[in-house]
């Protein structure tokens, strides 16, 4: 069986406004295995934002391909594409975007709702998820009454609560302070060796730029270079 | 986990919510309040157009409305109005002559033409609202020296009159004066005689006050020698919804009571006065208009509300769509925000209306001071408008209301569930 969790084939994406084209992405071949703590960076401009949005099903590709735990994503229909994210795809944005009128337990168990699981089941991941986050004792606060650090913990949480293939976060670690950056990077990837759930960050924070195992460079819309490193914090 | 979710949001923006529920919620009491009203001022108008002269059915010589003839009468009066009086949903009889004539006094010169109405006085005081406007004297009662047992025989013979404030001042007389009235009679024959005014009627309507004569029936079948003959016997009925089959049991009662088909025909009053009929059923379409343009003024601030929604909102949808929200989800959330919307302005603007009908329907509206009683066909019609309070005052405006705010929420809630999420997350405002 294969290990691909995300794949893309020649993948190109091209805005048109007016008479002007972009090429945001141009040929984009990625390949990320199951477990992967792997990190997208690249300065402004590079095609990040543009391929995430293609990899979390948000955007279709002018050409090319995507495929998710196996499955392609082109031709998929809207209902078809909501339940992939629902059931293959966490996100983690970098304003957090928890719902404001949900306590952090309503926010993590929105998705098992969505999903249709049971209320017994629900309870007990969104307990153990807020717990291996840290948060038990916030379950009933809500996002205005948080810290951004908490807030994007319990992002993570939720982006975790369906056990999907892949969590796409992107920028997770901006809208924090380095401290509770390097938290919340220690988080994941604890949560990366505990349960084995693949990571794919977009960044241009050294500091997950280094934590990343894998580090792919993009530049100008093609991957520059791909490497493997140790992947350390601090 | 919806339902809860639309509840919050709700309430994310207190102020503006409170103020659409209040907006929602008075304009559904003044639309309460106007139908009760409008439903009122018919439902009174109806009534005293009833009471004073329509009835809710007639019965005539056939070609009587037609010509007005005085010698179009029916005969066997009495037969006809007892037989009529039997029938089940029969609440009130009146049996009537009606004879164009004029009327003068010693007093004046003055020669005025008058209606003169001669009725059975029991019978027309049970029926007609006319007898609450008599301001000196009885209502249709004879002289009362000619009660006296030991009046001379001229003094007994004596007639009375029932006439307007108007046409008293007019003949310069009061009560106890003598007036003469001369009218057609039957056969082409004048009819004149004396009568001693015994009361004065004030309507505050010239047609009333200065214009109509009553006397006795049996006076008048006296005077006129025409024996057991009526123009008119109106009817009031118990049920006003279903007065076709009501004319057709007195139909058939007068058919057992052995009047020959075809001598009376018996009509409710929509068939008499088509053109009463025509004004409340315009009355009817006018409600609609009204509760038109009160849906227009209402579902601009529905409408805004619920953009604005849409509109601060935009990133939230994006995410929710991002996490695998379907859009007929977020399309249901935002039409049950629009549904507490419309169901607590209905309680709460039924709750205001009720106390506002409570009050135009037990004091009324007094418009005396702006304006005259007036006559309107052949009735005269009060000053004092109340509310009417049934089913329809405050079940058409609330549907109205509420399905409207409904549908007002219909278009920004299929804007959001047709969101595309990329473009909502990057154009959307905040989240918190």
């Amino acid at each position: 069986m294969s290990n691909i969790i995300v794949e893309t084939k020649q993948v190109t994406r091209v805005f048109e406004t007016g008479d002007v084209k972009v090429n945001a992405l141009r040929g984009v071949d990625l390949r990320v295995e199951l477990g992967e703590f792997a990190a997208v960076a690249g300065p402004s401009g590079s095609g990040k934002t543009t391929l995430f949005n293609l990899l979390g099903g948000l955007d279709t590709p002018t050409s090319g391909e995507v495929l998710i735990g196996g499955e392609a994503l082109s031709g998929m229909k809207r209902k078809a594409l909501s339940l992939l994210r629902l059931d293959k795809i966490g996100f983690v944005f970098q304003a957090y975007n928890l719902i404001p009128v949900l306590t952090s337990y309503e926010n993590v168990e929105y998705p098992l709702i969505l999903k249709g699981v049971g209320a017994s089941e629900r309870k007990q991941k969104v307990e153990d998820l807020l717990g291996a986050v840290g948060l038990e004792a916030m379950m009933h606060r809500r996002p205005m009454q948080m810290s951004g650090g908490q807030q994007q913990r319990v992002a993570i949480a939720r982006s975790l609560v369906c056990d999907p293939v892949v969590v796409l976060a992107d920028e997770p670690t901006a809208n924090v302070d380095s401290e509770t950056g390097a938290a919340l990077l220690e988080l994941m990837k604890k949560l990366n060796e505990e349960k084995q759930t693949t990571f794919l960050f977009s960044t241009h924070d050294p500091m997950v730029m280094n934590a990343a195992r894998r580090l792919i460079r993009l530049k100008d819309g093609m991957i520059e270079s791909d490497v493997r490193q140790n992947g350390e914090l601090g | 986990m919806i339902i809860k979710m639309a509840w919050r949001n709700l309430w994310r923006n207190q102020r503006r919510t409170t103020l659409t529920i209040a907006a929602i919620s008075l304009g559904l009491a003044v639309l309460i309040t106007m139908v009760s009203f409008m439903e009122g001022m018919m439902e009174m108008m109806m009534d005293q157009i009833a009471r004073s002269s329509i009835g809710h059915i007639q019965l005539h010589q056939p070609e009587y409305l037609e010509k007005k003839s005085t010698n179009l009468f029916m005969e066997d009066g009495s037969r006809i109005t007892s037989a009529v009086a039997e029938v089940d949903g029969v609440s009130a009889i009146s049996a009537r002559m009606l004879f164009s004539g004029s009327i003068r006094s010693s007093m004046s010169s003055t020669v005025r033409v008058v209606k003169v109405i001669a009725v059975d006085p029991e019978r027309e005081r049970a029926f007609s609202a006319l007898a609450e406007k008599v301001v000196a004297g009885g209502f249709v009662v004879p002289p009362p020296e000619s009660l006296a047992e030991d009046a001379p025989v001229r003094v007994k013979g004596r007639k009375g009159i029932l006439i307007g404030r108007k046409l008293a001042e007019q003949l310069k007389v009061e009560l106890g004066s003598k007036v003469r009235v001369d009218c057609a009679g039957f056969q082409g024959a004048t009819t004149a005689a004396a009568f001693y005014v015994t009361g004065i009627l004030g309507t505050g309507t010239d047609a009333f006050d200065k214009g109509v004569a009553m006397v006795a029936l049996k006076d008048m079948q006296e005077v006129t020698g025409s024996g057991d003959v009526i123009h008119e016997v109106t009817i009031m009925a118990n049920d006003t919804q279903n007065l076709d089959v009501l004319a057709g049991a007195i139909q058939a009662r007068l058919k057992e009571a052995g009047i020959a088909e075809g001598a009376v025909v018996v009509q409710p009053w929509f068939d008499v006065m088509p053109e009463i009929k025509q004004m409340i059923d315009m009355s009817g379409a006018w409600s609609g208009v009204l509760y038109m343009m009160m849906m227009i003024v209402l579902s601009a601030g529905i409408l805004t509300t619920m953009y604005m929604v849409v509109f601060e909102r935009k990133r939230e949808f994006g995410v929710q769509l991002a996490l695998g929200t379907r859009p007929g989800r977020l399309f249901g959330g935002v039409m049950l925000e629009a549904l507490y919307i419309a169901g607590l302005s209905s309680v709460i603007g039924i709750a205001i209306g009720a106390l506002s009908v409570a009050y135009i329907s037990t004091k009324g509206i007094d418009l005396s001071g702006f304006m005259e009683g007036f006559e309107f066909a052949g009735a005269f019609i009060d000053n004092i408008y109340r509310g009417a309070v049934n089913a329809k005052v405050f079940v058409e405006p609330t549907m109205v209301v509420f399905v409207g705010t409904i549908v007002c929420a219909l278009w920004p809630s299929l804007k959001v569930a047709r969101m595309k999420a990329i473009d909502a997350i990057k154009q959307g405002g905040t989240t918190n």
